[in-house]
């Protein structure tokens, strides 16, 4: 494969002040990360109280347990962010992959320094999407759990839909049935719904001292039955492990249950992390040929002048290598085979408006890759399809299904990460969050909406203008419609509104990109060849 | 040349070598369960025999094997005249002096009688009279100071010392008194007492052909016990008349027996005055050969065996002294506890270069307490003395032995030592002087090796994205170690406590073992899994709660305890009958009996409790 030439004057005045620009949105980023670990409203008293529990912090007890020299992949860490007054910083649970005895697992950790690790509407789907996670990527998942459960003043959000509390258990109970082993350590308690967690594991351990399991704590067993009994009498790790027989492993302190749980893993006769299957072809990695750095500076600091996805491309791909596919036809969108940490993966990116061509050739691209079994990894950077009498006349309707039919339909892992604009249709036919990729991340500096803000302005003012009662509107009432209608889209299209409701699985910085690509192209390489679609190739 | 050798460890290795070298045939001996020994040899056959000491067993073995020589080692049957006589009796050559030569060698008031009679200096004295007026003439005539001890003496009862004549007469009623008391027998002898005794011996040869030569002097004054520790080639610091007188002394007293091997003629030099006195003679090869070897630039075994088949050497007296040679007996002993044996299996081994190392230590090699500690000699050789130190240091810092305690440390300690360096050794000086405590374990240094060491390298994506951090949450990574004394350790490493590389030296890795030299000290650490590091002994295991219970329905059948017993896990508390067997229920840790339930004979049902206990959680033992 050839080497990109990349065009960048990384010299330049205008790569200076991107670069500026970026490094402050990196410095949000991380500021509000540090938030969701450690920051909140009376949360340093909580911590303080957790260690002088001598419990051990969330993101600590997933070190204890991981390999090392082994990264943590974490998702949504700013779930909830703006959301519940700020009271629930990363929705009161911690959720990624990590490795444990060269196996790869999900784990599901409550942190019990928040609200008690109660669960609020983000934390359960959080921890539903990483099942989901779990689940299409065939990892088994690890429980730590330390929650008072469902937070109740929100129990209408938690408890009764099809993706709340009940579809978790769901998932844990098919998920075991599948062979991906469910297992927990209980750390804190595990009230009502919270008890089948570990009830529904396929091993359990419980802490000495601060596990307990019961499906009614002792304030409700003396209201209903008016039996008085302390909370270990009732449901401690003692009297689960060597009476009732709902966990499995009785451990003195967090440590030893840690021990424990690796020793578990190492039974469970998983794929390791490393062991790739050949149906996706592998070569020995290459650094990119670009310092990755540049990322900052080539994103342009202001959002309506574009930046050269190829440029992007160079410095996420080994070698900066890309076989670019049709490069001269529907040059809006850019296309091509590369290799990220070895692993081959077919590109889609944009470059601004997609048109007709672009959307045929995307298509052709998506079928190619379907039929070759190769992964599909999607830039977002589009203000979406082109609009206008010719486009309109070109079928842009139709060629635009074209491309979202192709990768509603592709079967093989595809993955999405927003680099710019995610706007309108653009996200659907891009593998938005409605199309299922395997991960979506999103860069710090992405927007994601029907429009830009600019256009809805625009747009909806002149509806009201010509509408019924366009005549009565004074121009005083348009402006501030104008200023609410800007407002509204660009708090909504902001990167933290959407992380917070968990429209992707996490922003993470550019730098971080390729790294974290190729560990999610690495869980699919581990996995079997997904079974295919119809895979015949046509020419649009 | 078949050669017999009938010894074990790092003397039998030696004497293959030099068996190898030139062509002749080794064979080795050893005993069933030394399995170290018979891997001593490396490119021979080795026999099995009863004992290193069955004279009888290892004639045959050499007869068995095709042997027609034996050569002894140092040690075990090396100077015992019955077993030199056996093997010429079998028709074998025997390398070494001749069996009457050992025999007279071998009695010390025979070789004082000869070596006075070679006008060898002995140390003046007198005991021809128990007058005590003759005995302070005698005390005069020898000069002062003076040493009065027990004729019967032994273990340091009834010995005084008179450093004028003013002291004698005290020194002589204290020491007579004691000696008295402590043997039964108040007869004592006056001799010179020497005040800063050095140990310097001097290395002979001799042939069938009238030929002795001197091969030099090597000074052996650091001891401990008796033992020698360090030893240097030649004696540093010495007047030249001395050496001179030594070296004339030596061939005097082997010329005088017709000595036809390698010996080696002991003396204790005054280091104030310079006079030499005559101790013993060692009718063998010496442990601390080597030294002499590095500065002559001869083979001792080889002269050995040329002499033994009747060459003639060739002329020898002109062979220059290059350089300086040190040598370390390395044993296995902790010297900080007082050099108490050390065993174990040697895991890790690693000598540096540019040293003569004569050892049969191996990784997998038992050290066992069957044996001599020592298991190794350090020798280095520079163009002068301190040029040998300064590579007897490099080496310490270097050599790594794990799996068994070792002097390494002290020996590196000792190299340091001001009379060691300004060469003021004299035979006291160890037990003058305290050996320090050895360093402290180096347990984060060792867990940051570690870590870098088990770090999985490959190209896949989870080994290549190690430090990727998505989040400012720092990850710790977690090493569990368990140190030579038996300790474990977890150590909890920042990010910025990751090491990108190793130190070039002074470190040996294994999977699964860590060595380090710390101040010459080996160092080991195991490798721990979590799982075993983290793992409750037996003892930290909590009881059930408040209660013994009954695990199912029976009859109690035996009552072991009363309210306000300590009881501990081990202990049977009660003992019930179902099915008819009996079934014994101990608690599952210490605890208090607060209160017992039942008595013999009480049917109980299942999860009825028996006895409770003061505390919720019997604690920990």
């Amino acid at each position: 494969m050839n080497r990109i030439e990349s065009k960048i004057d990384s010299g330049s005045n205008e790569f200076a002040e991107n670069r500026a620009a970026y490094e402050e949105l990196v410095a949000t980023l991380r500021e509000r990360q540090t938030f969701a670990i450690s920051g909140g409203r009376g949360r340093e008293r909580s911590i303080e109280r957790h260690l002088g529990r001598g419990k051990v912090m969330v993101r600590d007890r997933i070190d204890l347990v991981t390999d090392n020299a082994t990264p943590f992949l974490e998702f949504s860490t700013l779930a909830g962010w703006g959301q519940y007054d700020d009271e629930v910083p990363g929705a009161g649970i911690v959720t990624g992959i990590g490795v444990v005895h060269g196996v790869p697992w999900v784990f599901i950790a409550n942190d019990a320094t928040v609200k008690g690790g109660s669960l609020v509407p983000m934390a359960i789907k959080k921890q539903v999407r990483a099942q989901d996670i779990a689940l299409e990527n065939g990892l088994g998942v690890i429980y730590l759990v330390d929650s008072g459960g469902a937070f109740l003043p929100l129990q209408d959000e938690i408890f009764p839909d099809k993706d709340h509390f009940g579809g978790g258990f769901y998932r844990q109970a098919r998920m075991s049935a599948m062979g991906l082993p469910q297992l927990s350590v209980v750390l804190g308690p595990c009230t009502a719904g919270g008890a089948y967690v570990p009830a529904l594991s396929d091993e359990v351990i419980m802490v000495e001292g601060i596990g307990r399991i019961f499906l009614g704590g002792p304030p409700i067993v003396k209201a209903a039955l008016g039996e008085i009994v302390d909370q270990d009498e009732l449901g401690g790790a003692v009297k689960h492990t060597r009476v009732s027989g709902v966990s499995d492993y009785l451990a003195q302190t967090e440590r030893e249950a840690y021990g424990k749980l690796r020793e578990i893993c190492e039974t469970t006769n998983q794929r390791r992390a490393d062991q790739r299957q050949s149906w996706l072809d592998w070569k020995t990695p290459e650094e990119p040929a670009y310092p990755a750095d540049d990322l900052y500076g080539i994103v342009s600091a202001d959002d309506r002048i574009p930046f050269d996805a190829t440029e992007i491309i160079a410095r996420l791909v080994d070698g900066s290598r890309f076989a670019e596919f049709k490069p001269e036809w529907g040059e809006s969108i850019v296309t091509g085979f590369a290799r990220i940490h070895g692993h081959m993966v077919g590109i889609i990116a944009n470059n601004g408006i997609i048109f007709s061509e672009s959307a045929l050739k995307a298509a052709h691209f998506i079928e190619l890759c379907e039929q070759r079994r190769i992964p599909l990894l999607f830039l977002q950077n589009t203000s979406g399809y082109m609009v206008g009498s010719d486009s309109e006349a070109g079928g842009i309707a139709k060629n635009g299904a074209k491309m979202v039919a192709a990768v509603a339909n592709a079967t093989v892992p595809k993955y999405t990460v927003l680099i710019g604009g995610s706007y309108g249709a653009g996200n659907y036919g891009m593998c938005g969050r409605g199309f299922n990729p395997r991960f979506l991340f999103a860069w710090p500096n992405s927007r994601i909406a029907t429009m830009a803000a600019d256009t809805a302005e625009t747009v909806l003012v002149d509806i009201r203008r010509a509408g019924m009662k366009g005549a009565e509107t004074s121009e005083e009432e348009l402006a501030e419609i104008a200023r609410s209608i800007r407002e509204q889209y660009e708090t909504q299209s902001d990167p933290y509104h959407a992380t917070s409701r968990m429209w992707d699985d996490g922003l993470i910085d550019p730098l971080h990109t390729r790294d974290a690509l190729g560990l999610c192209l690495s869980l699919a390489a581990r996995q079997d060849e997904p079974a295919a679609g119809p895979g015949i190739v046509y020419r649009m | 040349m078949n050669v017999l050798i009938a010894n074990r460890g790092e003397i039998a290795r030696r004497i293959e070598a030099t068996c190898v070298r030139l062509g002749h045939t080794a064979v080795g001996v050893h005993v069933d369960g030394d399995a170290g020994s018979a891997r001593a040899l490396l490119h021979s056959d080795v026999e099995l025999v009863p004992s290193y000491l069955d004279a009888a067993a290892i004639v045959e073995a050499a007869q068995r094997s095709g042997c027609d020589a034996v050569h002894p080692g140092f040690g075990f049957l090396a100077e015992n005249a019955d077993f030199a006589s056996a093997v010429i009796d079998a028709g074998l050559t025997w390398i070494g002096p001749t069996p009457a030569v050992i025999a007279q060698m071998g009695s010390k008031i025979h070789a004082r009688d000869i070596a006075e009679a070679a006008g060898v200096p002995l140390i003046p004295g007198f005991a021809d009279s128990q007058d005590d007026a003759d005995l302070a003439a005698a005390a005069d005539r020898i000069g002062y100071p003076i040493l009065v001890k027990a004729s019967a003496g032994g273990g340091g009862k009834g010995i005084r010392i008179a450093r004028s004549a003013d002291e004698f007469a005290a020194a002589l009623t204290e020491a007579r008194t004691e000696a008295d008391r402590s043997f039964g027998d108040d007869s004592v002898i006056v001799e010179r007492y020497v005040e800063r005794p050095r140990h310097i011996e001097v290395q002979v040869i001799g042939d069938t052909h009238g030929n002795v030569f001197h091969l030099g002097t090597r000074e052996c004054s650091v001891q401990r016990r008796y033992q020698k520790v360090f030893e240097e080639a030649p004696a540093p610091n010495l007047p030249e008349a001395t050496r001179a007188g030594l070296h004339e002394a030596a061939v005097q007293l082997a010329s005088a027996v017709d000595y036809t091997s390698a010996g080696t003629v002991e003396f204790i030099v005054d280091d104030e005055t310079g006079d030499y006195f005559f101790l013993e003679m060692n009718t063998r090869l010496q442990v601390e050969h080597p030294v002499t070897e590095k500065v002559t630039g001869l083979d001792l075994i080889e002269l050995m065996l040329a002499v033994a088949v009747g060459e003639a050497l060739p002329d020898l007296s002109a062979v220059a002294c290059n350089g300086h040679a040190l040598e370390a007996r390395i044993t296995a002993e902790d010297a900080s506890a007082g050099f108490v044996p050390a065993v174990g299996e040697v895991s890790i081994l690693d000598v540096p270069d540019g040293v003569r190392w004569e050892s049969a230590l191996e990784v997998g090699v038992q050290v066992t307490p069957d044996y001599d500690a020592m298991v190794a000699k350090l020798i280095v050789h520079g163009d002068d003395r301190s040029e040998a130190l300064a590579r007897m240091r490099f080496a310490l810092d270097h050599l790594l032995i794990a799996g068994v305690t070792t002097t390494t440390g002290f020996h590196r300690w000792l190299v340091d030592q001001e009379p060691i360096v300004e060469a003021t050794v004299t035979t006291r000086f160890l037990d003058e002087i305290e050996v320090p405590e050895p360093p402290e374990p180096q347990v984060v240094p060792a867990a940051r090796m570690i870590e870098f060491l088990t770090r999985t390298k490959s190209d896949s994506v989870w080994a290549q994205t190690a430090n990727l951090s998505l989040t400012p949450h720092p990850s710790e990574r977690v090493i569990g170690m368990r140190d030579m004394s038996g300790e474990t350790h977890e150590v909890s490493l920042s990010p910025d406590q990751l090491r990108d590389d190793v130190p070039a030296d002074g470190w040996a890795y294994v999977p699964g073992l860590l060595a380090l030299n710390t101040q010459g000290h080996t160092h080991w650490f195991e490798v721990l899994d979590r799982t075993e590091l983290w793992a409750p002994s037996a003892g930290d295991r909590s009881g059930t709660g408040n209660a013994l219970v009954a695990p199912f329905p029976a009859a109690v059948a035996e009552v072991h305890v009363a309210a306000g017993d300590d009881v501990t896990g081990d202990q049977v508390l009660v003992v019930i009958e179902a099915m008819k067997m009996l079934h014994s229920l101990k608690a599952d840790g210490a605890a208090t009996v607060d209160e017992v339930l039942v008595t013999v004979g009480d049917q109980v049902a299942s999860n009825q409790p028996l006895v409770t206990f003061t505390s919720d959680q019997p604690t920990p033992e």
